[in-house]
């Protein structure tokens, strides 16, 4: 995200103020679509990053609600069948389309080149 | 009538002065050049013209209208930035076409007036590449298209060439002046090249640390330098230190030379020679404002050779002369010669 900004040339937003855009048409037209990549990015990681997290989560669920790693933690102290695999795969699966839609949305390959 | 006036303009930032008391004006469809060092206050002024940086004390006009503290977008300026500064997102078409959608114009129009925008700077067919499928000098004309699309007041122009390789430099410089001249746009110029600065400029705004140093034609500034930084920075030049005697007419130096001069102030300690001014003679053939010299250096530099000569143990002056005149072995280092100065073309120059 910070990278993504830091991209953002300030004489790109001083064009556009000097061809007539006001300071919030300039951040609508120019700016916001130029960050949106690293925004986009930015969401995706801190989504997977946060899902995946156990430690954390273990101390801040609420009884009646849990996670996904909490319910695979609990089910795997008692029982020791495939399931855990299959959610796995499942949960791969699911990652991986989110990245592809994304990819199709902004391309995944230029943010990261950017970093 | 003016189209831009700066008075008593200052920029300070902290202790330092940017910008230090300018007062000019443009005149309609005149290009005008600030030209200094690095640093020395021709960019922020462009940028105070432009509404990016408010002056710190003064005024600006564009046109009737005071526009000291309004902001860019309502100022009907085109700016062309040093790196171009295209929106990367948005194709050719788009970046040509923004100033005109801000300015709610009907797509008809758009796409006629873009077409005609393109074709004046020769980009006809590249209306749907983005950006960066550009060369540097194909983006430069999409930025001076989209900066002339919208009929600005003023045209600014921050260092517009200094990211292209030289040839083409000097090619860019060549059609923006043509274009300048046939849209008959007010133009405002900031560079730190003299030579690009004598060749677009119909005049010239010498500056050094936040000072306005001298304006005038090119010419002007050529032959009448009014201080030895103007006279160092437009072309080459010999100083000459010593004292003006006759009501400024003759110059002497310590070291006993007696130059007959141009009319100048009888203040003068320095006496600026032009390089190209002095002429080479191989006896003194009884001549006013001949002196003897002996070559020190010989150098040849394409189209011109530059000699270095010493006049007497304190003076060097350095003279330049077509090279076809200077076939090797016709100078050559510790060969004496008498040098011949025109009078017309030495001037004296008073401490500031």
């Amino acid at each position: 995200m910070t990278a993504n900004l830091v991209g953002v040339d300030r004489s790109v937003e001083e064009a556009a103020l000097s061809l007539g855009a006001s300071p919030l048409v300039a951040a609508l037209k120019v700016t916001l679509p130029l960050i949106w990549p690293g925004i986009v990015a930015a969401a995706m990681f801190s989504f997977v990053v946060s899902f995946g997290n156990l430690e954390i989560s273990l101390l801040l669920v609420t009884p009646g609600q849990t996670t996904l790693p909490i319910a695979i933690l609990q089910y795997l102290q008692w029982k020791i069948d495939p399931t855990i695999a299959a959610v796995s795969a499942i949960q791969i699966a699911v990652i991986g389309t989110g990245l592809l839609i994304t990819d199709r949305f902004v391309s995944l390959a230029k943010v990261v080149q950017r970093q | 009538m003016a189209t831009v006036t700066l008075n008593h303009v200052s920029k300070r930032f902290g202790e330092f002065v940017a910008v230090d008391d300018f007062s000019l004006e443009v005149a309609e469809g005149e290009l005008l050049v600030l030209l200094g060092p690095s640093g020395c206050g021709k960019t922020t002024t462009l940028r105070m013209i432009a509404g990016f940086t408010d002056a710190s004390a003064g005024a600006v006009r564009i046109r009737d209208r005071d526009v000291t503290h309004e902001p860019p977008y309502r100022r009907n300026i085109g700016v062309v930035f040093q790196n171009y500064a295209l929106f990367p997102h948005l194709n050719v078409f788009e970046n040509v076409a923004f100033g005109l959608r801000r300015r709610r114009t009907a797509d008809e129009e758009i796409a006629r007036r873009v077409a005609r925008a393109l074709a004046l700077v020769k980009l006809d067919d590249l209306g749907q590449r983005l950006p960066r499928q550009l060369s540097g000098g194909q983006q430069q004309r999409v930025a001076v298209a989209r900066a002339l699309i919208i009929e600005p007041d003023v045209l600014l122009l921050d260092e517009p060439l200094s990211n292209l390789d030289a040839k083409l430099r000097h090619d860019v410089r060549q059609e923006l002046r043509r274009l300048q001249q046939l849209l008959k746009i007010t133009t405002i110029l900031v560079t730190h090249d003299q030579d690009e600065a004598m060749s677009m400029g119909d005049r010239l705004v010498v500056i050094e640390r936040g000072r306005i140093q001298q304006i005038g034609s090119p010419q002007d500034l050529y032959r009448t330098p009014r201080n030895p930084f103007v006279a160092s920075f437009i072309g080459q030049a010999n100083f000459i230190e010593g004292r003006s005697e006759r009501n400024g007419l003759l110059f002497v130096t310590p070291s006993g030379l007696s130059i007959a001069c141009a009319p100048s102030d009888a203040q003068a300690r320095t006496l600026m020679i032009r390089p190209e001014a002095i002429d080479l003679l191989d006896t003194s053939a009884g001549d006013a404002n001949v002196f003897p010299a002996t070559v020190e250096v010989v150098t040849y530099l394409g189209s011109t050779s530059e000699l270095t000569l010493r006049l007497t143990a304190s003076e060097t002056i350095i003279v330049t002369k077509p090279s076809s005149t200077a076939v090797p072995g016709n100078w050559a280092p510790g060969q004496h010669l008498y040098v011949r100065i025109d009078p017309s073309s030495a001037v004296g120059i008073a401490p500031e």
